[in-house]
C-alpha cells in the first residue's frame, strides 16, 4: 500500500508553477537568472544556487528569490532557504510574496503554528499564490484532525474553477490537489482531480509539477503502469527531482522491484534530508527486520521533521517489533498530539505488521483507523483484508465491501470482492483440527488426503515442538493459481505455492500448477511448520528461521521432501554468494539474482539443521521462545546458543565446506561472466580427460544414452551420480540408469536407481508411478503402494492411480487405506453407482457393515438394476441374519 | 433426475411388451481427406457396428455402414458413402421400419460450415443438414436418433430438431471448426465399459452422450488445451440444444436404447418366457420391483430420512432376491 501524503511533498512542487507567474520579470532579469532556472530545471541544483546568489545582488525580485529557495529547499538546506526569505524580505519588507512558501518550509520542519501564520500573511495580503496557500492552509487544517474544516475549504475549490475560465497552471494545480482530497467523499472526485492536472499541464509544458502530480495520483490508485510513465516523463525533463525520483522509488516498491532502495538512496543523494526517503528507507530495513537501523534512519527523518507523518509510523513500528511496547506507546502520543484524527498513522503501522506477518495487530491498528476517521477506505481494506487473513471471513468481507464503495479504484480489495463472491462453489470440511475449504469440484477427492496430511503434521509438529497452535486452523485450497494469488496478495502474479497467516492457510490446489510442478503435501506440512513457528513466537519468527526450520520439517517428514542441494546452491556457494545469517531475510526480501530465493530457503534450512545437529533441537525450541519475548537475533543466537553471529557464521562455514566442498569442486563452474554453453564436443573432451568433472559425466553420458550407447552412457553417468549422488535435478543420472537396465530387463536395478531418485526428488510423477509399477512387478506390494501414495502427494487426480493403489492396499491387507482410495475414486469417477458400490465393498471387507450398507442403498438408489450390488446387499443381509460379517 | 429415471422403467416395459420394436442403425463414415482420418473413422464405424451387433443384439440386417472405400472393408461396407447412396440407404430402409421402430444415425468424419450451411462432408457432394431434414422426413413414425459425430456441426440440431427425434451434435455451433474428438469417445461409451452409469445393462442415448462429453473435456484437460468442441443435445424439440442435459432436457434421451434382442426381457428369449410362465413372473416382478424404487425416490423430499431408507432397502432387498433367482434361472 502506498501511503502517499500529499502535504509532505505537495509544497515543494507548486514552485515550479511560480516561475511562471512571475515570467513578467524575466525578460528583465537578463542572461544570469536564466541561467540559474536552466540550471534549476536541469536539476543541477550547485550551479543554480550560485548563480542565483550572483544575481541577487543586482536583481531581488520575487521570481529570482522563489528559484533560489526552491533549489535550496530540493537539496534540503531548509535552513538556508529560510535565511533566503528573510533576506528577500529585508529588501522588501511588505512584501507578502514570500509569505506561502516561508510557511511550506516551516510545515515541512514541524513548525506547524508558525506555517499557518505565514499561510495565513500571504492570503490575507492577496499574494499571487494566494490560492495555493488556501490549499496549503485546507491540508493544515486536515493534519491537525479536523477534518470537516479541510472538506469545506477543499470544497471551496470547485467553486474557484467552475466560475473561471482562465486559471493559471498554479491554481489549476491547486484545484486538482483540492479535488485529490475530496476524492475521499466521492471518489468521482478523482478524475476531476486528473482532469485539473491535465489542464495545468497543458497551461505550463514546462512544469514538472503536475506530471509528478498526476503519477503520485495513479500510483495512490494502484496504477503503476501509468505512474511510472508519469514519473519518468518527469526525470525526463529533471533527471534529479528529489520527487520525480521518490516517486519512482515507490513504483518500484509497488512493484516489489529491489530498484526501489536504489532509487531511494539516490533522493537523498540529491537531498540528504528528504523526509519521506529517509522513511522509506527506514521501512525497508523493518521489512528486513533490522529494527536497529529502522529507528536511527526514522529519528533521522525526524530531526528533519519531528511531526512527519511518513516517519512517525516507521519508528513506531521500529519500537512495536522490537518489542519496546512502551517506546510504542510514546511515538504513538506523539503522533495523535499532532493529529488526534490520524488513521492513517494507523493504517501505515497495519501494513507494517502485515509485512512482519503480525495480521492480528495489523486488524486492530485498521480497526483504530476506521474508528478515528470513518472515511478511511485503505483503513477499512486493511482491517477486511487482515480479517480474512484471520479467517473472520463474514466481517473481512463487510469492510472490504465498503472500503471498495468509498474507493472503486482499488484492484485488490476488488480483486478480493470477487473472489469472495466465488466462495459459495466452495465446501468446507472440518476435521479434528482443521477446515478445510476447496472448491466443490475437488472437495471430495482433495478434502480426505488434505486432512489426513494435515492431522499428521499437526500431531507430529505439536509434539516436536511441545506448542500447540490454536485450532480450528482453515486450510484453503485454490484450483486457479489465480485466485490463490489474490487471496494472498490481492493480485495475480505471486510464485508461492502456499501461504500460512497463522490461523489460516491458502495453497494452490494440485490442479492450480502442471502435473509435476510441486508436491502439495510437503507445501501443506511446510505452512503448517510456519503455524507452529509463528504461534510459538507471536509471529515475531524471522522470515529466515521461519523457512528454514519449515524446510526442515518437510525433510523429516517424507523421504525426498524438502529443498536439496542443487546446482545453483553449489554455484552461490561456490562463488561466495551465500548471505551470512545476519543478512539473510534479504534473500527473501530482496533477492540480487534470480535464484536467490530459492538458495535462501534452502541455506536457511541448513542453517536450522546446523543448530539441531550441534545445539539439539531443544536449543531451536529456546530460540523461538527467545524471540516471541522480543530478543533481536543476534541476542537470541548469544543468548540461546552462546555464540555471536560472527562466531556461527563461521561455524556454518565450516559446515558447507565439509558437506559440500568435495562435490563444488566436481562442478568446474565456468567464470560467472561467462554465459557460453559449452559445446557438445568441449563437454566430450573434458568428460574424457578429467573423470572429475560432474556436468561433463552427466551431459555426455545423457548424450551417449541418446545416441543409443548404452554402455558408454552408463560408465558416464554411474560416475556422474557418484561424484554428485544428491543431483535429483534436469537430466539427473538417476532416470537414465534406470532406463538403461529396465531396457536389459534388470528390474531391480532398474527399480533401485528410482528409488533413490524419488527419495531427492519429490515432484517427479512419472519417476514415482513407474516405481511403483516396477515394485509390483518384482511382488514388493508394500513399497509399490508406499511410492504410488507418493505419487498422489504430486498429483492426485489420476483415477487409474486411486485404482491400483485401492487393489494394492486391498492385496496387502491394509483396509482402512483401501476405504481412503475408494472415497477418492467416488469422488473422481463419472461411475457414481459402481464408486459407491466399491466403497461399499471395502467397507464390508474392513468389517463395517453399517456404512458397507450406507453406500450400497446410495449405489443401488441411482441403479437399481445393480447385480452386482443387489448381490452384495444379499449378502450384508444374509450375513447379519447369519451374525457374522 | 428422477423423472428421468421413472422414464426408464416405463420404456423397459414398453420394450417387454413390443418386442417387435426394431432399430435400424445408419452409420455413414464421411470423407476422411488424409489416411490416417479415414482409417480411424473406419475404426470407429467398426466399433459402433460391432456393439450394435453384439452387445445390443441388433440383428445384422438391420445394420448398414456406408463408407469413403468400400475397400477398407468390403464384406461389411454397404456401399460409398457419397450423397446419392445416402439418399438410397434411406429410401431402403423406408421400405422396412414399422411405427415404433428406432431410425439411429450416426455420423462420423468432418464437417464444415460456409454460408450459415451445416455440412457433412462426403465423397462428392456433401450433404446440408436441411438436406438430411429432407432425408428424414418421411420416418414420422420412428424414432429418430441422430448424432452428428463431426467438426461445425452445431447447426445441424435447430434444422433436425423436432417430435420424436434426440439429436447429437459434437459441437455447439458450426463455427467450432476444429477436428472434433467426440465420436471416438461417443463410439466407446457403447463399444467400452463404463458408460451404463444406471447399470441395467444397457447403454442409453443419454448415458453414451454423457460418457463422450465428460471424455472429451479430460481429452482437452489432459492435453493442456483450450476445449475447442461443446456438444450439445436435444430431445424435447425446442431445436435449443444442452450442453449438460438436465431438466428440461435428457429424459428421452435417457430411457432410448439400441433395440435389439439383448433389450428385450432381461436377456430372455420370448420363446423362453412363454415357455416358462415361472420365468416370465419373475421377470415382471424384477420391473416392477424396479418401478417401486423408482417410484420411492420420487417421494424421497416427503418422507422422513429413516422411513425412507427402510423402505428402499425393503424393496431393494425383494429386488435382490428376485435378481438373484433369475441369475440362476440363466445359468
Amino acid at each position: 500500500m502506498i501511503g502517499y501524503r500529499l502535504p509532505a511533498t505537495g509544497y515543494l512542487r507548486v514552485v515550479g508553477v511560480v516561475l511562471l507567474l512571475f515570467g513578467v520579470f524575466a525578460r528583465a532579469a537578463g542572461a544570469s537568472l536564466e541561467d540559474a532556472e536552466l540550471a534549476l530545471g536541469e536539476g543541477r541544483y550547485g550551479d543554480a544556487i550560485a548563480a542565483f546568489e550572483a544575481a541577487s545582488v543586482s536583481m531581488p525580485t520575487p521570481r529570482l528569490y522563489h528559484g533560489w529557495i526552491e533549489a535550496l529547499r530540493l537539496t534540503g538546506q531548509n535552513d538556508d532557504a529560510l535565511e533566503c526569505v528573510d533576506a528577500f524580505l529585508a529588501k522588501e519588507p511588505a512584501s507578502v510574496e514570500l509569505e506561502n512558501v516561508r510557511g511550506e518550509i516551516l510545515y515541512e520542519t514541524g513548525r506547524i503554528d508558525e506555517a499557518r501564520s505565514a499561510f495565513d500573511k500571504a492570503i490575507a495580503g492577496g499574494a499571487r499564490d494566494h490560492l495555493t496557500a488556501e490549499l496549503n492552509l485546507a491540508i493544515l487544517y486536515r493534519d491537525q484532525g479536523d477534518v470537516d474544516e479541510a472538506l469545506r475549504r477543499f470544497d471551496a475549490f470547485i467553486d474557484v474553477y467552475n466560475r473561471s475560465s482562465s486559471l493559471r497552471a498554479d491554481q489549476l494545480l491547486a484545484v486538482g490537489v483540492a479535488c485529490w482530497y475530496l476524492g475521499a467523499t466521492n471518489p468521482q472526485l478523482f478524475k476531476d482531480a486528473l482532469k485539473a492536472l491535465d489542464e495545468a499541464k497543458a497551461a505550463d509544458p514546462t512544469s514538472i509539477d503536475p506530471t509528478i502530480f498526476a503519477g503520485s495520483l495513479f500510483l495512490e490508485k494502484y496504477n503503476s503502469p501509468d505512474a511510472s510513465s508519469s514519473f519518468g516523463e518527469a526525470l525526463s525533463m529533471n533527471p534529479n527531482h528529489p520527487e520525480a525520483l521518490f516517486g519512482m522509488a515507490q513504483v518500484k516498491a509497488f512493484d516489489g522491484s529491489s530498484e526501489a532502495l536504489t532509487l531511494a538512496e539516490k533522493v537523498l543523494e540529491v537531498n540528504p534530508n528528504h523526509v519521506a526517503a529517509l522513511a522509506f528507507v527506514a521501512e525497508q530495513h523493518l521489512g528486513l527486520e533490522d529494527y536497529t537501523r529502522a529507528r536511527a534512519q526514522a529519528e533521522k527523518a525526524l530531526e528533519v521533521n519531528p511531526l512527519s507523518p511518513d516517519a512517525l509510523p516507521i519508528l513506531a513500528a521500529a519500537e512495536l517489533l522490537s518489542g519496546d511496547e512502551a517506546g510504542f506507546r510514546a511515538v504513538e502520543a506523539r503522533a495523535l498530539e499532532r493529529n488526534p484524527r490520524d488513521a492513517d498513522f494507523y493504517n501505515k503501522l497495519s501494513e507494517i505488521a502485515v509485512n512482519n506477518r503480525l495480521y492480528e495487530r495489523a486488524a486492530d491498528f485498521a480497526a483504530k483507523a476506521v474508528e478515528l476517521d470513518e472515511r478511511s477506505w485503505w483503513g477499512y481494506g486493511l482491517l477486511g483484508v487482515n480479517q480474512l487473513r484471520l479467517g473472520d471471513i463474514e466481517e473481512g468481507t463487510k469492510n472490504l465491501e465498503l472500503s471498495f464503495k468509498g474507493d472503486p479504484y482499488h484492484i485488490w480489495n476488488k480483486n478480493t470482492l470477487d473472489l469472495l463472491d466465488t466462495f459459495v462453489d466452495y465446501e468446507t470440511t472440518p476435521t479434528e483440527r482443521f477446515e478445510i475449504f476447496i472448491e466443490g469440484q475437488e472437495s471430495d477427492l482433495l478434502s480426505v488426503h488434505y486432512a489426513s496430511v494435515a492431522e499428521e503434521a499437526y500431531e507430529k509438529l505439536s509434539k516436536r515442538y511441545q506448542y500447540e497452535p490454536p485450532t480450528p486452523i482453515r486450510i484453503e485450497v485454490f484450483r486457479s493459481h489465480g485466485d490463490f494469488s489474490v487471496r494472498t496478495l490481492g493480485l495475480p502474479g505471486l510464485g508461492a505455492l502456499g501461504v500460512c497467516f497463522g490461523p489460516v492457510i491458502a495453497v494452490d490446489s494440485p490442479s492450480a500448477r502442471q502435473k509435476g510442478a510441486f508436491n502439495w503435501a510437503s507445501t501443506l506440512w511446510h505452512e503448517l511448520a510456519h503455524s507452529v513457528t509463528l504461534g510459538m513466537t507471536d509471529h515475531k519468527v524471522p522470515r529466515w528461521f521461519s523457512e528454514g526450520l519449515s524446510v526442515l520439517e518437510e525433510r523429516r517428514a517424507r523421504p525426498g521432501w524438502g529443498d536439496d542441494v542443487n546446482l545453483g546452491f553449489l554455484a552461490a556457494y561456490q562463488r561466495e554468494r551465500l548471505l551470512n545469517i545476519a543478512e539473510l531475510n534479504n534473500g527473501f526480501m530482496r533477492p540480487t539474482y534470480p535464484q536467490q530465493i530459492g538458495i535462501s530457503y534452502y541455506q536457511a534450512s541448513l542453517v536450522s539443521e546446523l543448530i539441531e545437529r550441534d545445539f539439539e533441537f531443544q536449543a531451536i525450541r529456546d530460540m523461538l521462545a527467545a524471540y516471541r519475548d522480543g530478543l533481536s537475533t543476534p541476542e537470541v543466537f548469544e543468548k540461546v546458543l552462546g555464540v555471536t553471529l560472527d562466531a556461527f557464521d563461521t561455524r556454518f562455514d565450516e559446515y558447507l565446506a565439509e558437506r559440500f566442498d568435495a562435490i563444488a569442486a566436481t562442478l568446474r563452474l565456468p567464470p560467472e561472466d561467462d554465459a557460453t554453453p559449452d559445446s557438445v564436443e568441449e563437454l566430450a573432451t573434458r568428460a574424457e580427460e578429467d573423470a572429475f568433472d560432474f556436468i561433463a559425466q552427466l551431459e555426455t553420458g545423457r548424450r551417449a544414452l541418446e545416441e543409443g550407447d548404452i554402455e558408454k552412457a552408463e560408465k558416464l553417468l554411474e560416475r556422474a551420480k557418484k561424484l554428485f549422488p544428491q543431483y535429483a535435478g534436469e537430466g539427473n543420472a538417476y532416470l537414465g540408469l534406470a532406463k538403461i537396465h529396465e531396457e536389459r530387463g534388470d528390474i531391480g536395478r532398474a527399480a533401485q536407481e528410482l528409488a533413490t531418485f524419488v527419495d531427492i526428488n519429490e515432484n517427479h510423477y512419472d519417476a514415482h508411478v513407474i516405481l511403483s509399477g516396477l515394485y509390483v512387478d518384482l511382488d514388493e506390494k508394500e513399497k509399490a503402494a508406499e511410492i504410488l501414495k507418493r505419487a498422489l502427494y504430486i498429483y492426485p487426480f489420476e483415477l487409474e492411480d486411486h485404482r491400483k493403489l485401492a487393489e494394492l492396499y486391498r492385496e496387502v491387507g491394509r483396509k482402512d487405506e483401501v476405504i481412503v482410495e475408494r472415497r477418492a475414486l467416488l469422488a473422481l469417477t463419472t461411475d457414481r453407482a459402481q464408486g459407491l458400490y466399491e466403497l461399499a465393498l471395502a467397507y464390508h471387507e474392513a468389517g463395517d457393515d453399517t456404512r458397507a450398507r450406507r453406500q450400497l442403498l446410495k449405489a443401488l438408489e441411482l441403479a437399481p438394476a445393480f447385480k452386482d450390488g443387489l448381490a452384495l446387499l444379499l449378502k450384508l443381509s444374509r450375513s447379519e441374519k447369519g451374525g457374522g460379517a | 433426475m428422477i423423472a428421468r429415471a421413472f422414464a426408464v422403467v416405463l420404456i423397459s416395459s414398453l420394450a417387454a411388451t413390443a418386442t417387435a420394436n426394431q432399430t435400424y442403425l445408419v452409420i455413414i463414415a464421411g470423407l476422411g481427406g488424409e489416411e490416417r482420418y479415414r482409417e480411424r473413422f473406419h475404426q470407429w464405424s467398426l466399433a459402433m457396428r460391432e456393439a450394435a451387433l453384439t452387445d445390443a443384439a441388433i440383428p445384422e440386417d438391420n445394420v448398414f455402414y456406408l463408407a469413403e472405400k468400400v475397400e477398407l472393408a468390403p464384406e461389411l461396407v454397404h456401399a460409398k458413402s457419397t450423397k446419392e447412396n445416402v439418399i438410397a440407404i434411406f429410401e431402403k430402409i423406408q421400405t422396412k421400419v414399422r411405427p415404433g421402430d428406432q431410425l439411429y444415425v450416426l455420423l462420423i468424419g468432418h464437417g464444415s460450415f460456409r454460408s450459415e450451411q451445416s455440412r457433412f462432408n462426403l465423397p462428392g457432394p456433401d450433404v446440408t443438414a436441411e438436406e438430411f431434414e429432407a432425408i428424414l422426413k418421411p420416418f414420422g413414425g420412428q424414432q429418430i436418433v441422430f448424432v452428428n459425430a463431426t467438426s461445425a456441426s452445431g447447426n445441424f440440431l435447430p434444422v433436425l430438431s423436432g417430435p420424436n427425434r434426440i439429436v447429437v451434435t459434437a459441437t455447439k455451433s458450426g463455427y467450432e471448426r476444429n477436428e472434433s474428438q467426440f465420436g471416438q469417445y461417443f463410439v466407446e461409451a457403447y463399444s467400452g465399459d463404463g458408460a451404463d452409469t444406471d447399470k441395467n445393462e444397457r447403454v442409453s442415448v443419454l448415458e453414451a452422450y454423457t460418457y463422450a462429453r465428460i471424455r472429451v473435456k479430460g481429452y482437452y484437460d489432459e492435453e493442456n488445451m483450450l476445449q475447442t468442441e461443446h456438444s450439445v443435445l436435444d430431445d424435447n424439440g425446442d431445436g435449443e440444444g444442452s450442453h449438460e442435459p438436465s431438466e428440461n432436457e435428457g429424459d428421452v434421451a435417457g430411457t432410448a436404447y439400441l433395440m435389439g434382442e439383448a433389450a428385450v426381457a432381461e436377456g430372455f428369449s420370448d420363446v423362453d418366457l412363454a415357455a416358462d410362465p415361472d420365468l416370465a413372473k419373475l421377470v415382471e416382478k424384477r420391473r416392477e420391483l424396479e418401478g417401486r424404487v423408482v417410484a420411492l425416490r420420487q417421494q424421497k423430499e416427503s418422507m422422513p430420512e429413516d422411513l425412507y431408507l427402510q423402505e428402499l432397502e425393503r424393496v431393494l432387498l425383494e429386488l435382490a432376491q428376485v435378481t438373484a433367482s433369475l441369475e440362476q434361472r440363466r445359468q
